[in-house]
């Protein structure tokens, strides 16, 4: 790694060599910084370095983002201004995108509506059924739990196939089922 | 010594062929993931905090799990040869192998639980053994997790249940998984239709190591992709049911070996044989496809040598690190081929009844 030029100042020998890897596509990503940069940035290294794509997010004033260059394919996630962040690890939801890993447990709330979808796209319910924290094994599935995840996945493929109606139908279902027995 | 000297010359607890089903199921694993709660995941997590987290699930698992002969090891005091051992017998991930971060893995002595700490998220609660059993591992696995829940707070959320650092995991944090030997899929190109429906299934499939590694000699892990919306039991019952389909596609596949291309099948497993019995250097890869003929062959009684035990022993004991740390001159990767074939010519060529 002799000889190569900080990627963030494009001045100076790079010191530090990061490199990350996207589970999903394989995709390797590397940055290369120099001590001033690091410094300028405060970039806690020992402390296990933030995501590239976070690093340059951060982009210091007297850096153009021009001269800031990545090799291989980067979408960078960098938060938009203002966007929402979780209130206790500072994440913000558009920066979960670079490693697919949330920051602390109460993200999941934090993003409440995109977490949902995100969660209904990959599994196709945001619904747990089994097991929690002191419960027994095999929890039997109550039929009100098992009706909702069979209305939530027939509500995605409704919306799928733009089958508007059909989803109003079930997305009515799933509301009263919500609504606490009285 | 080795802090991990006392597991690399026994058995593997996944490794006990012919396993079932005539040899095609190699192991069964399931594994739960858990976080803390009061400690945010890996990526937000400083490195002081991380070894706290390490020592505080060591302690307790250490009091809590109490399984008979267990070993608890910090990652930072094993060398690389140490951790890549660990991932070949598959007690721990590549990512925890490779890994800086304070890290821990508790293994019992059996090496039927392994339980890793500050992996992707916590806690990874693994339970591996031999054969088809997905259902006794997750019993395990539950037993041991409604043990630990007492001392350990887990996130959890009212809809999502256990939370976990990357959304795909989180529900019931459960990852369930059969070890399959494939061969007469992989040769009449039926493999491919099986991954496509596997696709449709929900179901991923994995090589030999596990997450990003290439399939070889045949042997592929089968796993459900998702965790949440059914309960462990539905998933687990889902995955036995892809799996005993998959099984019978196989053994239908080999019967068509068998009945429509004999001469072909015994010509690649005695030239595997002949191959393994007379190579003077062996890679890791060459050993692994070649020990995959000779295992077809041992299963469908082609070849008159029908010793189950010393292939899983070649399988287990021929892997890089194995080789290297049970070997003053295995240093460099010449060192190491030449001695990869001279044992396995010998314990190839052990006559029956002087088997130890």
């Amino acid at each position: 790694m002799l000889g190569v030029t900080c990627q963030l100042c494009s001045k100076r020998p790079a010191t530090s060599h990061l490199t990350e890897l996207d589970p999903d596509s394989g995709q390797r990503q590397e940055l290369h910084i120099c001590a001033t940069c690091i410094q300028r940035l405060d970039l806690k290294l020992e402390n296990g370095p933030p995501p590239i794509a976070e690093i340059l997010g951060m982009k210091p004033d007297d850096v153009s983002s021009a001269k800031i260059k990545v090799s291989g394919t980067l979408n960078l996630p960098t938060a938009t201004k203002g966007e929402d962040r979780c209130p206790h690890c500072g994440l913000a939801f558009s920066e979960f995108g670079s490693g697919k890993l949330f920051g602390c447990a109460h993200d999941y709330s934090a993003f409440g509506e995109k977490v949902d979808t995100l969660l209904r796209n990959y599994h196709g319910t945001s619904h747990h059924v089994g097991r929690r924290p002191g419960s027994e094994p095999a929890v039997p599935q109550d039929a009100v739990t098992a009706r909702r995840v069979q209305i939530d996945a027939a509500l995605r493929q409704a919306v799928v196939s733009e089958n508007y109606e059909n989803a109003a139908k079930l997305r009515d279902e799933l509301k009263r089922l919500d609504e606490p027995a009285s | 010594m080795s802090q991990i000297a006392p597991l690399l010359s026994r058995p593997s607890a996944w490794l006990n062929s012919p396993g079932t089903h005539g040899g095609v199921v190699i192991s069964s694993r399931v594994r739960l993931a858990r976080n803390l709660d009061g400690f945010a995941f890996q990526r937000k997590l400083s490195k002081v905090r991380q070894q706290e987290l390490v020592d505080h699930l060591r302690a307790t698992v250490d009091s809590v799990a109490r399984l008979p002969g267990a070993l608890s090891l910090r990652l930072d005091t094993l060398s690389d040869l140490e951790r890549q051992a660990l991932v070949e017998r598959q007690l721990i991930s590549r990512d925890l192998a490779g890994g800086k971060k304070p890290a821990g893995v508790y293994i019992s002595g059996d090496e039927i639980h392994s339980l890793m700490f500050n992996e992707e998220d916590h806690l990874r609660l693994q339970v591996i053994s031999a054969g088809m059993c997905v259902n006794a591992n997750l019993e395990l696995a539950v037993q041991l997790d409604r043990a630990l829940e007492k001392a350990l707070p887990w996130s959890n959320h009212p809809d999502y249940g256990y939370l976990t650092a990357c959304p795909t995991n989180v529900g019931t944090g459960l990852r369930a998984s059969v070890m399959l030997h494939l061969p007469a899929l992989v040769e009449t190109g039926e493999f491919k239709q099986v991954m496509r429906s596997l696709g449709k299934l929900h179901m991923t499939v994995r090589g030999l190591h596990g997450e990003g590694s290439e399939p070889s000699g045949h042997f592929y892990q089968v796993s459900n992709q998702r965790a949440l919306g059914h309960s462990e039991q539905q998933i687990v019952d889902h995955l036995n049911e892809t799996v005993e389909r998959i099984i019978a596609y196989e053994q239908l596949a080999r019967e068509a070996l068998v009945s429509k291309g004999r001469l072909k099948l015994e010509d690649k497993v005695h030239r595997a044989w002949g191959l393994l019995t007379h190579a003077r250097s062996l890679t890791s890869d060459e050993l692994t496809d070649q020990l995959s003929w000779v295992r077809l062959g041992v299963s469908l009684r082609v070849i008159a040598w029908q010793n189950w035990k010393m292939l899983d022993r070649i399988f287990l004991q021929c892997q890089p690190a194995h080789i290297q740390l049970q070997n003053a001159d295995a240093g460099d990767v010449e060192a190491r081929d030449r001695l990869r074939a001279e044992l396995v010519r010998k314990w190839l060529l052990i006559p029956p009844g002087e088997q130890n």
